[in-house]
């Protein structure tokens, strides 16, 4: 074996000690070589002249610090705070934004039409009351007149004395007879033809039958909206504006700090009744949040922003505390969440969330506006951060609502 | 005529040249440091964009980029252009983020299966045929840099550090800890995928255009 190897040595040791000069390469082959590296000189060339001028954000960053550092979202978390405060020190409870909110509106306005009839006929009895005892009055003192003369022919003091008591007693019961005028009048123990003249009044709250059919059909059985809504679906429209906080709900080695992040969030809402008052709702929400981050001890801020379609129901009853009513929405999100990306740290991206919250309705703004506030929590499913570790946001928030029954 | 009087009032400066500006930068001079970066962004970031995988990521290079370029100008001596003492700045600066984030930038196991080519000779990159030329010329700067920004994230770097930087395997292999085969085998492969993407994207303006 070692004989075979020495022979190649030998070749080699001559071979480098000769100066063998390599065959002169095709002109092809030099011409090849030679376009090969214009080309990718050319390349070279033509991509090193490139500009491309940066964004205007880029020189906001660099000068003044993020533009998200330099609005500060303090304000809008104290107005959204605020605001969710005052609806929640405001909160009473009113029967009425249970009604509508479980919506029977028409309910309500049914009550407020009785309310107004029983008025109406108060009133209404009043006059004739009045009326009655101005007519009695007129009636006894012709009645009086009659003693008078029988007085001149007659016994003048005895009778003056029981006219006079006479009209006493009667003055008596026509002043109770205004309370309960029908049955004064009716059971009156002096049945003098001039009573009698005094017309039968109506029965305080004896409604036409138009009225009477009129309330039937407005009034429904309570908590049963079929009747109500078996000619027209309501739809409730709801706009809602709040503070968020946003956690983000992982750490890792990077060091993505451990802290809550304000932002501020608006929804806007349409719900309708589906079944047996439980509503399905959908809403279409904006969340802004600002997030820092350190890395290698320097600080970075995402503005975070995510549009968010959501989709669920709403609680028809919920739940009783303190004798206050709360209400519970729940859904399912699906978001797109943008970044401006100053560290490409929050990537682009749509995610499936989740979403539960406790609402409450505070009072009633006219017949169809109602106010109150809402405070709850959602999820994304998934990793929002192209570092590792799974940065999953949670998001808390409280918002005012108006709504609006269609 | 408003791009004329927006790039003669971008070019209306205080400082009569590079140096005066550089100074005035390294004393904490806000508008000096405003007027260099209004004159250089746009090469920068045509930089940044090149090495980086997607625009937000060449945001953040240019963003560094300058924050170590204000921080370190006194460092400059006048000798050279102070653009080409930027570029410098830029790429290391890129590299030291890159290397930062190696785990998720850099192939390694590439690296390692590419050292096969140690013993290789420089021919190894001139086997790669280079695009026509005249392809080349009927393709935009923007489109090249796409496609550079195509690459995987070791043949990107290795590729413009070579053919548009003009650093030696050498100066590659030692800014990015490789081996010089390793810098030659990615160059290659680089080459072998930007030549085929460059005539695809051609051909397809080509059809693209005829169908128009």
């Amino acid at each position: 074996m070692r004989k075979n190897y020495k022979g190649w040595d030998e070749i080699r040791k001559k071979l480098e000690n000769s100066h063998i000069t390599p065959p002169y390469p095709t002109w092809q082959e030099l011409h090849q070589a030679v376009q090969n590296r214009d080309s990718w000189n050319y390349i070279g060339r033509k991509v090193a002249s490139y500009e491309q001028t940066p964004p205007n954000y880029i020189k906001q960053r660099i000068f003044y610090g993020s533009p998200i550092v330099r609005y500060s979202p303090m304000p809008v978390l104290l107005i959204g705070f605020l605001i969710g405060l005052l609806a929640g020190l405001l909160v009473t409870y009113k029967h009425d934004v249970y009604n509508w909110i479980t919506y029977n509106t028409d309910h309500i306005i049914a009550n407020e039409y009785r309310k107004t009839q029983h008025v109406e006929n108060l009133q209404a009895n009043n006059t004739l009351s009045n009326n009655a005892l101005q007519d009695s009055e007129e009636s006894l003192s012709k009645y009086a007149k009659t003693p008078n003369t029988y007085i001149q022919n007659n016994s003048p003091t005895v009778l003056a004395d029981a006219s006079q008591t006479s009209l006493n007693s009667m003055r008596n019961n026509l002043g109770s007879g205004l309370n309960n005028p029908v049955n004064t009048y009716a059971s009156h123990p002096d049945d003098s033809s001039a009573l009698r003249s005094i017309p039968p009044l109506k029965p305080t709250l004896q409604l036409s039958k138009q009225q009477n059919s009129d309330i039937k059909a407005m009034t429904p059985e309570f908590g049963s909206n079929k009747q109500a809504f078996s000619s027209s679906i309501p739809i409730i429209a709801e706009i809602h504006g709040g503070a968020n906080l946003t956690r983000i709900a992982s750490l890792n080695s990077e060091g993505f700090s451990n802290k809550v992040f304000p932002g501020f969030q608006t929804s806007l809402l349409i719900a309708t009744p589906v079944y047996k008052g439980h509503l399905v709702y959908l809403a279409l929400s904006k969340t802004h949040s600002r997030v820092s981050v350190f890395i290698e001890g320097r600080e970075y801020y995402n503005h975070i922003s995510g549009t968010a379609l959501e989709i669920g129901g709403i609680s028809k009853t919920g739940f009783v505390l303190n004798g206050r009513h709360f209400y519970v929405r729940y859904g399912l999100l699906w978001s797109q969440f943008h970044s401006n990306n100053s560290a490409s740290i929050i990537k682009a991206g749509r995610s499936l969330g989740g979403l539960i919250a406790i609402r409450r309705f505070s009072g009633m703004l006219g017949r169809r506006f109602v106010w109150g506030w809402e405070g709850g929590m959602s999820m994304l499913f998934k990793d929002v951060s192209n570092l590792q570790g799974g940065q999953i946001p949670v998001n808390f928030y409280i918002s005012a609502i108006i709504g609006f029954k269609m | 005529m408003w791009q004329l009087l927006k790039s003669l009032a971008s070019r209306k400066g205080k400082y009569k040249d590079d140096k005066e500006l550089a100074k005035a930068c390294a004393s904490g001079n806000r508008d000096a440091q405003e007027e260099l970066y209004n004159k250089y962004a746009s090469k920068m970031f045509a930089l940044c964009l090149r090495y980086a995988r997607e625009h937000t990521e060449a945001e953040d290079f240019l963003h560094e980029g300058f924050i170590k370029v204000f921080s370190t100008i006194h460092q400059w001596k006048g000798k050279g252009s102070l653009e080409s003492w930027m570029r410098r700045v830029f790429i290391n600066v890129i590299l030291e983020k890159l290397r930062a984030n190696k785990h998720n930038v850099y192939s390694f196991s590439s690296y390692q299966t590419a050292s096969a080519f140690d013993d290789e000779e420089e021919s190894t990159e001139l086997n790669v045929p280079a695009p026509d030329p005249d392809i080349i010329s009927q393709l935009s700067e923007k489109e090249i840099i796409q496609l550079i920004q195509r690459l995987p994230d070791g043949y990107r770097t290795v590729f413009n550090l070579y053919v548009i930087e003009g650093f030696s395997h050498k100066e590659i292999a030692e800014m990015l800890g490789i081996s010089e085969g390793t810098a030659k085998s990615q160059l290659s492969r680089a080459k072998s995928l930007l030549r085929k993407w460059i005539e695809e994207q051609f051909y397809f303006k080509k059809k693209v255009t005829k169908h128009a």
